[in-house]
């Protein structure tokens, strides 16, 4: 029985024309709680033209933890979008002497070779500066989103014992829009 | 295109929904397919313990019998869906993927223990493949 099983799994992804990906991370997606037994039970196939217009995709197949089952997550490879960009917060201005400062940064940077050469170095290390100077002066936001996690915590918490009423349903949304806010920037 | 395909063991709990929750928002998910939700049925305020997102729809198959339930959670402006067809141990999204607006289809199976289930779900899911 169970070999006539795996033979028409086996023939139903053949006449979908379907194809196991690549699994990262781990071999077996659910283990018994003892750990005696562990297996493949839970897997991502994909079709042909999925692979044309999602090259490389592959199933990472994620730690245990509140299920017997492991979580897959199925992503393609990463388009490599080049360069990073030169970044920029306009709210850096808002803080005095701002100006000043980069300039300083700019003439003491103490680089020899031709025009196109300096230029490109110098930015390279303003920017190194920069993202120094951004984390001293507005590393707060790290702190806010701790702040952010913590109430969302304590919210899954009362949510755990009580329930949530209407009103902390909405300040936890309220509060994840908040983070993704702080994720993209 | 990122999807979570997980057997969950049971949505109830908020610290059930954390757990996906997390994953959702470090791998910038588009699509989450959840097995064995035990819930007969999902309501869309069940669905942002799992993903808390104005941004979200959703398709579930209920449980029948307090074990099994499947749903598929997705992010509108990723995936719109166009047609979704389930039954017990499928649910079957036709849609539109990303800016480009690639058709698509997304099936999140979690599939029965007995056999000749399993064989009407292939044959059916074989149909609809042709």
């Amino acid at each position: 029985m169970q070999k006539r099983n795996i033979e028409e799994f086996n023939s139903f992804i053949e006449s979908m024309k379907l194809m196991d990906i690549p699994m990262i991370g781990r071999k077996f997606t659910w283990y018994r709680s003892n750990g005696t037994a562990k297996s493949r039970l839970d897997r991502a196939l994909v079709s042909q033209e999925w692979l044309d217009l999602w090259p490389e995709s592959k199933q990472y197949v994620l730690d245990r933890s509140i299920s017997d089952h492991c979580a897959l997550v199925i992503k393609h490879s990463l388009i490599d979008w080049g360069p990073k960009p030169f970044r920029y917060l306009d709210v850096w201005h808002t803080k005095a002497g701002f100006m000043d400062k980069v300039k300083e940064w700019w003439r003491n940077y103490d680089i020899n070779g031709n025009e196109i050469w300096i230029l490109k170095e110098k930015l390279k290390r303003l920017k190194k500066d920069l993202k120094v100077w951004n984390k001293e002066v507005f590393g707060h936001v790290d702190r806010s989103k701790e702040n952010i996690m913590s109430k969302i915590s304590e919210l899954d918490k009362k949510d755990k014992d009580n329930g949530l009423e209407e009103e902390g349903r909405s300040e936890r949304k309220h509060l994840f829009a908040e983070l993704k806010k702080i994720n993209y920037r | 295109m990122r999807i979570i395909s997980f057997n969950i063991r049971g949505i109830g709990g908020p610290e059930n929904g954390r757990y996906p929750r997390d994953i959702i928002m470090k791998e910038e998910i588009d699509m989450t397919c959840i097995q064995e939700t035990k819930q007969t049925n999902i309501t869309d305020e069940k669905c942002y313990v799992v993903w808390c997102d104005n941004n979200i729809e959703q398709t579930h198959h209920g449980s029948e019998n307090g074990a099994e339930g499947i749903l598929c959670i997705w992010n509108k402006y990723s995936f719109s869906l166009s047609k979704s067809r389930s039954s017990k141990g499928f649910i079957i999204l036709e849609g539109k993927w990303g800016v480009k607006r690639q058709p698509t289809i997304i099936v999140n199976v979690y599939s029965p223990c007995a056999f000749n289930e399993k064989r009407i779900m292939w044959e059916y899911i074989i149909k609809i493949r042709r």
